[in-house]
């Protein structure tokens, strides 16, 4: 049976039921969805909805490892933001997810945990992280070099992007910050982004299992 | 430029490109389903999701509920043993003890008390000390 910490105030479960989904899910899951891609450009694969269902789970107090998030009305009123903020925390690269986080969900897409068992202590839910090999982390670099020859590569090709590339070198992210910056109006900034997302979904990483299957054939 | 820096880039441009501010619930939708996924069917898991999420939580709310009163039942039974054979002295001495903290006590009353008073006067205090423990003990 999943358990919350003390510090977590369950009196916040009423108003995480009030929430109209309907509004808030497509924007969580599109956020998730491109928090995903990091791993998939990194050459893992990682399920954007198991990331949503870890972030419900912690806000309900009943995360992976114990794991809770208080949500403050008051100082976060939009429940999708407070959403976008946990799935943040576990796939930032100076974060906890390959520590903490399973890359496997700890889930099934029901909502019903795999192994009650693995909520107890922490030592039981590290098993279900896999550390990486060195061959994972010689893909993983080789995929990162790649990539950035790829925006590179679009900032030569594409002037306005590659304002917007430089942009995101500097930390900014919002378009609001971005169009600040480079002098865009706020609406082309975001068809910019459009125009980036188009162009990168055409960049295909070298998977690490893929790999791993490849060096079996070759040996065999 | 090291490989932090490298992901820190990464953070901030899928920050970027996970945004949706500017877009309708419709607009986001038609994106998702663009990117190949079947947005209906991923949502519709995502709020069932939820709801067992949100049951488990309460389930596991009532369980540390229950929990919490099993413990305080076992520590009155032991509270209201503890106190059977002492002397009149000994309960003195521990209500003075135990009542250090307790706002307005007035000591001289204890004097005039009987001794099942003063049995029931510290089983009371101790329960109440037990009920609510030291919140220092609290973890994140």
């Amino acid at each position: 049976m999943p358990r919350y910490k003390d510090a977590y105030d369950p009196s916040i479960h009423k108003h995480l039921d009030k929430v109209d989904w309907d509004a808030v899910l497509p924007a969580v899951l599109k956020y998730a969805r491109w928090r995903v891609q990091i791993f998939h450009w990194l050459g893992k694969d990682m399920d954007p909805e198991s990331l949503v269902r870890e972030a419900f789970a912690r806000a309900y107090g009943i995360g992976t490892n114990g794991t809770y998030r208080n949500w403050n009305k008051k100082t976060c009123p939009d429940i999708a933001i407070f959403l976008k903020g946990i799935i943040r925390s576990m796939t930032s690269h100076n974060a906890e997810h390959e520590s903490e986080f399973p890359t496997e969900s700890l889930f099934y897409e029901d909502g019903s945990p795999k192994d009650d068992k693995i909520f107890g202590s922490s030592d039981e839910t590290v098993a279900a992280s896999r550390p990486k090999t060195p061959e994972d982390e010689l893909i993983e670099s080789e995929n990162l070099r790649v990539l950035m020859n790829e925006l590179d590569q679009i900032s030569c090709e594409d002037d306005d992007l590659g304002m917007v590339i430089l942009c995101f070198e500097e930390g900014i992210s919002k378009p609001q910050g971005i169009a600040a910056q480079t002098g865009f109006e706020v609406n082309e900034v975001n068809n910019l982004l459009k125009r980036l997302r188009r162009k990168l979904k055409q960049f295909n990483p070298k998977l690490q299992e893929q790999s791993s299957i490849e060096r079996r054939e070759e040996w065999a | 430029m090291g490989i932090n820096n490298k992901l820190e880039i990464l953070d901030t441009l899928t920050d970027a490109l996970g945004m949706s501010e500017h877009q309708t619930i419709q607009e986001i939708k038609d994106e998702l389903a663009n990117d190949g996924i079947d947005v209906e069917a991923a949502l519709c898991r995502l709020k069932i999701a939820r709801e067992k999420i949100s049951m488990a939580a309460k389930r596991s709310v009532l369980d540390k509920a229950k929990e919490k009163r099993l413990n305080l039942a076992e520590r009155s039974n032991d509270i209201m043993d503890r106190f059977k054979d002492w002397t009149k002295e000994q309960i003195l001495d521990r209500l003075k003890q135990v009542s250090k903290t307790e706002a307005g006590f007035a000591y001289r009353d204890l004097e005039t008390m009987g001794m099942e008073e003063m049995k029931a006067l510290l089983e009371d205090l101790e329960l109440s000390k037990a009920s609510f423990p030291d919140e220092s003990s609290n973890e994140e």
